[in-house]
Formats: C-alpha cells, sequence, structure tokens
C-alpha cells in the first residue's frame, strides 16, 4: 500500500463547500480501514490557495475530490488551475457532481478530470459511490510519489504548456 | 370606260376610204372632188380634236370626283358609327361596316333596299313622309328628340339610336348621309363605366391616380378615408404631400420604377396623412400608358395597413414572449429540481444515517417517524430525477435522424424481456413499418414506458398480450401499442397525460407518474399526436402518430425508405 511506502497515510483534499457532505465523507473515511487524512477546502479560492501553498512548500495531496458547484470560484476553474499547472496536475482529481449533464461531463473529462461521480442522493448510493474511490484510487492503482525538491525547480523551468 | 381618240380617228379614215371607193365605182372621177375631200377631211379633224380635248377634260374631272368619292368612302368606312347613306327614294345607296354590326346585316344585304327596312314597322308608314319633307328642305339636323328612336336589327330586336343627318349634294343628286349610334351599346358602355368608378369610389383601398410628374389626377373616396384630404383638396396637387420627411427618395424610387414600365406590388412603407399621423401602407403602383404605349402616369393602390401591422407586431410579440417564457419554465423546472437536490440528499443521506445509528435507541415512534422521512426523501428523489428527465426532453436532444421502426421496436423488447418473461406476457410488433424521423433515445424511450405500462398495468387474471401494429398515412406513419391489461377508466383519459397524474396508489402501482407525460412530451416534441382508447377491465390501446422520414429530406442520405423491405410500398395494416 502506498502510504506503507511512503510512511503517511494518503491525503485527500476535499474541495466541498457543504458541511454535510464534509460531514459524510469524513464519517465514511474515519469507518473505512483505508489510513487516510483528509484536509478541506471550503470554496475555490481556498483550495487554489492551499495547492498553491502545499506546491512551494510541500507536501502535495494526493488525490483531490472537487465539488463542481462550489461558491465563488468554482470547481471547474480549479479543475483548470490544477490540470494547467505542471507539477500539480499529476494529482488525481475526482469530480463530484450532483448534476450529470452529459455536456458538463464531458467538459470535465476534457479539461483533464481524471473520473467524475455523480453524488448519490441516498445514503446507500453515496456509500456504493465512496466504496468505489476507496477500492480504486486508495488501493488499485499507483499513485504518482510526492515531489522532492529538485522536481518543484523543474515545474518552475518548464511552464505550463495546457491553455 | 375611257374615250379613244385615236381609234375614232381610225374609225374616221376608214370611213373616208370606203366613200372614196364608192365614187369611183360610181363613175365619177375622184379629182373634182377630192379637193372638196381635203376640206372634210381637215374639218373633221378640228372636229377630232376638239372632241378629244373635251372628253379629257371631262376625264380629269371625274377622276378628281372619283378620288373623292374614294376617300369619302374610305373615311365613312372606318368611322366608329354606324352611317347610312340613302338617296331621295329611300334606296340604301352605301354603308359602313359600323353600320353593319349594329343592323347585323351584311352590306349586300342593305345595299340597294329601302332604309325602311332597318325601321320597325310600326314607324314604317310615316317614315317616307318624315324623309320626303328632309329632301325638300335639307339641312344638317339631330333628328328625333320628343319621340323614340328606334331601329330595327336583322334578328328583330330592335333598340335605340341615335340619329344625325346630312345633305349631301352631288353631281348625281342629293343624298342624305344618316349618322347612328347604337345607345343600347352606349349605355352599357357607361354603365360599365359607372360599375367600375363606384368599384374605385367604394373600395376600402385608396386609388390614386397620378400624372408623370407626380401630380394628382385622382382620388377616390377610400384615399378620402385613409389619407384624410378630400378630392378637391388632393387633385392637382403633388404625391409629394403624403410621403414622410426623410423619404422622397422612395417616392422617386418608385416614379421611376413605373416609368420604366416595372410594376411595384404590394410594397410596404409608411405615408402621412393630412393630420400629420403616419400609417403603414402597402402600395402597389402600375404604370399607366398611352395608346403609343409611353407611360404618361400611374395607378396607386394603397392600403392601410396599420392595424395590420400593430396586429403582426402584437403576435411576434406573444410568440416572442412565450418562447421566452417556455424557455424560462424550461429552465425553472431544470433549475429548481437541479438545485432542490442537493439539500434533498442532504435529508436523505442523514436520515438515512439517523435510522442506522440510531434505530431501536429511541422509542418506537422516532424509528416509524425516521422510516417516514427516509420514504418521503427518497420518493421526492425520484419525482425530482422525473421531473428533470422531463424537462429534459427535446432540451438536450441530438438533431433528428431517419430511424428504423421495426429495429428500434426489436430493441425496445429486447431491453424489457425480464419483465416480459416474468409476466409470460405475447408480443407481436408490425411486420413492416417505416422509417420515421425523430431522436432515437426519445423514441426508444416512448416505446419503452408504453411497452412497460403494458406490462406493468396487467390484468390479474391473465398474461399480458400486447400488439404492437402500424399503419402509414401520407407523411404520418400511426402506431398502435394494444394490450388487454386492467384498462384506464375514460374519465381519466386526459389526465393520464399529465404530470405526476397517479390512477393507482404506490403500494397497488409503484413509480411517480410521469411515464406518459413524458411519452406525451416526446410525441409533441416530434411534431405527432398521442391517444388513448381504454375500456376497463378489457385493455387500453395507445396511438402514436410520428413523422416518416423520405429519403428527400435529407440529400445526403440514400438509403431506402423502408429499412426490412427495401423498395416495397408500405402496405397499411389496420
Amino acid at each position: 500500500m502506498q502510504t506503507v511506502e511512503n510512511a503517511r497515510p494518503l491525503e485527500v483534499l476535499l474541495v466541498e463547500d457543504n458541511i454535510g457532505d464534509v460531514d459524510l465523507v469524513w464519517s465514511y473515511l474515519r469507518k473505512s480501514n483505508a489510513a487516510v487524512s483528509m484536509s478541506v477546502a471550503r470554496d475555490g479560492h481556498q483550495a487554489i490557495s492551499v495547492l498553491r501553498n502545499r506546491r512551494e512548500h510541500g507536501p502535495l495531496p494526493d488525490i483531490v475530490l472537487l465539488d463542481l458547484n462550489l461558491p465563488k470560484l468554482g470547481g471547474i476553474d480549479v479543475l483548470r488551475v490544477v490540470k494547467e499547472d505542471s507539477l500539480l496536475r499529476r494529482i488525481p482529481v475526482i469530480v463530484l457532481t450532483s448534476s450529470s449533464t452529459s455536456e458538463e461531463i464531458g467538459r470535465v473529462y476534457e479539461m483533464g478530470a481524471n473520473c467524475c461521480l455523480t453524488k448519490s442522493i441516498d445514503l446507500t448510493g453515496f456509500r456504493q459511490v465512496m466504496q468505489s474511490i476507496e477500492q480504486f484510487w486508495f488501493h488499485a492503482v499507483c499513485l504518482p510519489t510526492n515531489l522532492h525538491e529538485s522536481e518543484r525547480d523543474q515545474g518552475v523551468a518548464f511552464p505550463t504548456s495546457a491553455g | 370606260m375611257l374615250w379613244d381618240p385615236w381609234s375614232w380617228l381610225c374609225a374616221q379614215m376608214h370611213m373616208l376610204g370606203m366613200l372614196f371607193e364608192l365614187l369611183e365605182r360610181t363613175g365619177v372621177g375622184w379629182l373634182p372632188f377630192a379637193a372638196d375631200c381635203a376640206v372634210v377631211v381637215a374639218c373633221i379633224c378640228v372636229i377630232a380634236l376638239i372632241v378629244y380635248l373635251l372628253h379629257r377634260c371631262r376625264d380629269r374631272l371625274s377622276m378628281n370626283r372619283e378620288r373623292t368619292n374614294r376617300q369619302f368612302e374610305s373615311v365613312m368606312e372606318v368611322a366608329p358609327n354606324a352611317m347610312i347613306m340613302i338617296d331621295p327614294s329611300g334606296e340604301i345607296v352605301l354603308v359602313n361596316r359600323a353600320a353593319e354590326e349594329v343592323f347585323q346585316y351584311a352590306r349586300e344585304e342593305m345595299l340597294g333596299e329601302s332604309i325602311e327596312m332597318l325601321i320597325p314597322e310600326r314607324f314604317r308608314p310615316a317614315h317616307p313622309k318624315l324623309r320626303d319633307a328632309f329632301f325638300e328642305e335639307p339641312q344638317t339636323t339631330l333628328i328625333g328628340q320628343g319621340r323614340p328612336r328606334i331601329g330595327l336589327r336583322k334578328d328583330g330586336t330592335e333598340f335605340e339610336l341615335d340619329l344625325g343627318l346630312n345633305p349631301i349634294e352631288t353631281t348625281e343628286g342629293l343624298f342624305v348621309l344618316s349618322s347612328i349610334v347604337d345607345m343600347a351599346a352606349h349605355h352599357r358602355t357607361q354603365k360599365t363605366l359607372a360599375q367600375l368608378a363606384a368599384i374605385v369610389e367604394s373600395s376600402h383601398d385608396a386609388i390614386i391616380g397620378k400624372a408623370i410628374d407626380g401630380t394628382i389626377t385622382n382620388w377616390n373616396r377610400g384615399a378620402e378615408m385613409i389619407y384624410g384630404y378630400p378630392a378637391k383638396e388632393a387633385i392637382g396637387r403633388h404625391i409629394s404631400m403624403l410621403i414622410p420627411d426623410g423619404q422622397t427618395d422612395e417616392a422617386d424610387q418608385i416614379m421611376q420604377k413605373v416609368v420604366g414600365g416595372v410594376l411595384v406590388d404590394n410594397a410596404e412603407t409608411t405615408r402621412r396623412c393630412k393630420d400629420g399621423t403616419l400609417i403603414d401602407v402597402s402600395l402597389t403602383v402600375s404604370p399607366i400608358r398611352d395608346e403609343s404605349d409611353v407611360v404618361i402616369g400611374a395607378s396607386v393602390i394603397a392600403r392601410d395597413i396599420t392595424q395590420r401591422k400593430a396586429a403582426e407586431k402584437t403576435l411576434a410579440q406573444y410568440a416572442c414572449e412565450l418562447e421566452k417564457s417556455n424557455h424560462e419554465l424550461e429552465q425553472f423546472a431544470y433549475v429548481a429540481s437541479h438545485d432542490l437536490k442537493e439539500p434533498l440528499r442532504m435529508v436523505a443521506s442523514f436520515t438515512g444515517l439517523l435510522a442506522e445509528e440510531y434505530r431501536g435507541k429511541l422509542d418506537a415512534n422516532a424509528d416509524r417517524y425516521i422510516d417516514f422521512a427516509t420514504n418521503g426523501a427518497k420518493r421526492m428523489a425520484a419525482l425530482i430525477d422525473d421531473l428533470l428527465n422531463y424537462s429534459r426532453v427535446g432540451r438536450m436532444d441530438a438533431p433528428f435522424r431517419a430511424i428504423g421502426l421495426g429495429d428500434m421496436l426489436q430493441h425496445v423488447v429486447d431491453d424489457l424481456r425480464t419483465s416480459i418473461e416474468e409476466t409470460q406476457a405475447e408480443i407481436s410488433l408490425p411486420e413492416e413499418t417505416p422509417r420515421v424521423k425523430g431522436s432515437p433515445t426519445r423514441l426508444r424511450q416512448l416505446f419503452q414506458n408504453l411497452m412497460g405500462n403494458a406490462l406493468k398495468f396487467r390484468h390479474p387474471d391473465r398474461p399480458p398480450i400486447i400488439q404492437i401494429s402500424c399503419q402509414q398515412c401520407d407523411a404520418f406513419c400511426e402506431i398502435a401499442v394494444k394490450d388487454n391489461g386492467i384498462g384506464v377508466d375514460p374519465d381519466f383519459h386526459e389526465r393520464i397525460f399529465q404530470v405526476f397524474q397517479r390512477l393507482h396508489t404506490t403500494a397497488e402501482y409503484p413509480g411517480t407518474g410521469i411515464g406518459l407525460a413524458v411519452c406525451k412530451k416526446i410525441v409533441e416534441q416530434h411534431g405527432g399526436e398521442i391517444s388513448v382508447e381504454s375500456e376497463l377491465g378489457v385493455g387500453t390501446t395507445f396511438r402514436v402518430t410520428l413523422p416518416v422520414y423520405f429519403v428527400d429530406m435529407d440529400p445526403d442520405v440514400h438509403r431506402p425508405k423502408f429499412s426490412k423491405y427495401e423498395g416495397e410500398v408500405p402496405s397499411c395494416k389496420p
């Protein structure tokens, strides 16, 4: 397990304005067996400042759970900032949305989201979604290891290319 | 025939020759006689010359007269009035073409006959006396004042006429030339003219005549009504008095077109009335030409379309508002249901958590209340989802395309396979189906709902039999989905197509009651109609009309009209 290799638990950055959702996600993660720590950003601006701060001073979160419907700066804008940055773009972004029009979903993937899930309306559905996230992203996949100092410099040397 | 002096002289010489021969034969010496003869011959020659000159003179006179006669006759021939010349005995000596037309006799039938043939029998006896009186005291007159002037045609019909008489002195004596006007024809023309004038006058459209320089020459009552100027005020003025400032160019352009012989048809523009108000008019301007085809003016027919314009504007406004309102409503339904989901998710999730973590820890009532809340939230979630789907019909759909109806129905049956097997349903599909024009997803949803309903509302005592038939009528095809289920009470036939209308409790038949509303919306989006026929306890038939796809609708697609039976004419299956 990655967390073991890194000698620290996976860090999930949850970008979510709804305190209820934060509570639900946290209550799920707390009960699950995964060694996961969670940071929360309550709007888009906060998310970006957290990420920029971590980009400078490390460590980066391992996974971003991003709600699309955020006050001030929306989830789409956060996604853009992350995916246009040469260093931040390696972080898998899991988009959570309650609206699931095909246009919106398409747009999210176009902008580089790593996966998109619909927030289920009831508890059972929610648990199923969280369970799949846990199984796939926390256990199944290989996540990029955290940044070293040299890489951080490199990131500056190679500015973003994504438009 | 002209007198030929040469042959006359020859004849004389011949006679002389014969005389000499006679003298010789009788033995008389011809020499003493010859001198006498020379004198005689000279005399004869002089006489011959005189006679010849006289004859030439007479001929020239007669040729002149003949030319005059011919000229007179040709003028008379083309005269528009009927003209008949008679001699003192009343015999017709000359008639013209118009006379033939008026009296319907051919020229030959009239020439040489008595003028009385053209007068009704009852006036005939008195006529010669009148005629004689005129010949005694001939002067140009318009006769017949105060008594009926009646003519008789060949077919026996009588007609009123106007008669002018002219005495004509000739070498051959006195003649009378009568000029006759058929008053009936005249009256007819007058009547037609009057009718036309009345039509022009009574028209609600303004009918205006204008000269080439724009001077108004005619002004009907319609023009008075529309523009406010009485005729006597408008005639003689320039047409520019009707043209609003800044539009003078337009009037010139119209006039230029008309002078060029072009008709200006239904040009919509603005005109100024006497009181200064501007009105919308539709103008038809056509050139007026003289006999030599030169444009000498224009007729303008102006229709006041101010009200129509206003109505059009109002209508367009309504349409725009309606569209806006519809759009807003859709937007509202979508946004509302979308935004409702957020808080609902909280309610549903946390009542769920409450139920999980506190079931049995509170009293029995608390458990019941939590269940109510959980179920209510679930149900509301379903309603919102359905409402969202309903509002999305037609909103997010791809452009319509050709869909093979038969294949699509088969797909729907495949999708419903599980419930068909569970209910032991018997489903029959139409053998021949056209291609329809529409959204594949929506039409599949439509038939899934209809067939799903037929399975869901099946009769408890018998397995469902679902018959789907198809009948093409012109540009549409009607698809009937017939079942033998529980049926729908006729009182509710309208209601079942409304959103969230249910005829049963959720315990009897689950669902939100959106299915048929979605069906209706889908069908209407396709320009078709949906209707229901049903008998309670016997079964229900839903009829759907959908537009048939024709190849020429889409030039890029060159496929046959029917997917299964290529090239075959569809047979309408009742």
